[in-house]
């Protein structure tokens, strides 16, 4: 592999499409990796000259060796595996939230159909509505961060939309009003925001931002 | 961790590592909690001794569980086997995961061996269940004479509690019936075959 010595450690990576070398029509020789084939465009963070082929193998400007540089460090090879578990937590949280639906709207009808015998008893129809009501509130609390989590892992996956993660993170905490899934939400929380907010991570996010 | 891992594969052994957790906890779960149930009534009656009407309130309860005694030994079973596959689920995905072809075959056995314990325990479960039907009926309408309790409201919720716990045990065995399905899939994924030594 030729990668250039440490142009990692001299220059961030997030900022480099304005700040690397032109990647206009004035790039001669030929390119980097393969010498019989003339160079097109240059790499945006190391400079290599690139051919047609290389070139379609970026990302926002960056060539797949940079890429698998930044790939290669600390914790981004954590990233996939977050991406997976938060989107198998997101669909946990969404399944449950149409449980909880399901079961409140039933129960909700069950209590508001009942004749009662008994005179000072409340009114079904309004235990039926506290009851409903209060189930649809627990099921909110799964449904938020059950979409958010399904998209920020499906989007983690190549990298993308890093402050998604971020919020999607926090707000599995939110499934505390459905009493069962937030002690996996909160180790969920931790490792993810330890993952997201790694220095390597960050750079990994940024050249595919 | 080298060698990169293709995200099927990633897929294949976080479903089996989370199915095979659940596997074992609710496998230990229902074996304590008929141990509990047990020692908890034999607690419960020395507390009533010599109180008639104590011992009367405990009449449903034991009802309840004389109906789930002649269930223990086929539960017992059914746990026992939940463990043991759920405990290969989880080997097999470890073992997928440091790219073992191995691990690739016993979470394919494993998922599948999860997959008829589940059926086996939901059926038996359901068929517990209305064995103790009268049982539980009993205590409801004992329930309901409970002083400050409307008898009517109480049924309705009892009864549509009930209809709600069968319709989600069996809900429950479909997604955990997918949820293997999408991982023997995963498992046995091209890209995943490939990148096993
Ligand atoms: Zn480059
Ligand atoms: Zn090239």
């Amino acid at each position: 592999m030729t990668i250039e010595p440490s142009p990692a450690e001299s220059a961030p990576v997030g900022t480099a499409p304005e700040a690397g070398p032109p990647t206009s029509d004035r790039v001669r020789g030929q390119c980097a990796r393969h010498p019989e084939r003339p160079a097109k465009v240059q790499c945006s963070r190391c400079g290599d000259n690139l051919c047609d082929g290389c070139a379609a193998e970026r990302v926002e400007g960056v060539c797949k060796s940079c890429l698998e540089l930044l790939s290669n460090r600390g914790k981004v090879w954590q990233v996939q595996w977050l991406a997976v578990v938060t989107m198998v937590h997101g669909g946990l949280l969404l399944l449950w939230a149409i449980g909880l639906v399901v079961s409140g709207l039933y129960l909700g009808v069950a209590m508001g159909g009942v004749e009662t015998t008994q005179p000072d008893a409340p009114p079904p129809e309004f235990m039926a509505g506290v009851f409903g009501g209060a189930t649809l509130f627990m099921a909110f609390g799964q449904l938020v961060p059950g979409v958010l989590q399904l998209a920020a892992g499906w989007y983690m996956l190549s990298f993308r939309y890093r402050p998604l993660a971020i919020v999607a993170f926090l707000a599995g905490l939110l499934s505390i009003t459905g009493c069962y899934c937030l002690p996996t939400s909160i180790l969920l929380a931790i490792w993810g925001l330890i993952v997201i907010f790694d220095r390597d991570v960050g750079a990994r996010f940024a050249a595919s931002a | 961790m080298d060698k990169k891992r293709p995200v099927i594969l990633i897929v294949a052994v976080v479903l089996g590592i989370m199915l095979g957790g659940l596997g074992v906890i609710t496998g230990c779960m229902g074996v304590f909690s008929s141990a509990i149930q047990s020692s908890m009534m034999g607690f419960q009656e020395q507390m009533a001794q010599g109180n008639p009407a104590l011992q009367a309130q405990l009449e449903p309860q034991r009802a309840m569980l004389e109906a789930q005694a002649s269930f223990q030994i086929p539960m017992l079973v059914g746990q026992f086997f939940n463990v043991i596959a759920s405990l290969l689920l989880v080997v097999g995905a470890a073992m997928l995961a440091a790219l073992k072809r191995s691990g690739a075959m016993i979470l394919i056995g494993a998922a599948v061996m999860c997959a008829l314990v589940d059926l086996f325990n939901t059926a038996l479960g359901l068929y517990m269940q209305s064995a103790m039907q009268p049982a539980l009926e009993a205590s409801m309408a004992q329930m309901g004479q409970m002083p400050g309790q409307d008898p009517a409201m109480m049924g309705a919720v009892m009864q549509a509690s009930t209809t709600i716990g069968l319709v989600m045990a069996i809900l429950m065995l479909c997604v955990k019936l997918a949820v293997y399905a999408v991982d023997i899939w995963a498992a046995r994924d091209a890209t995943v075959q490939q990148s096993l030594s």
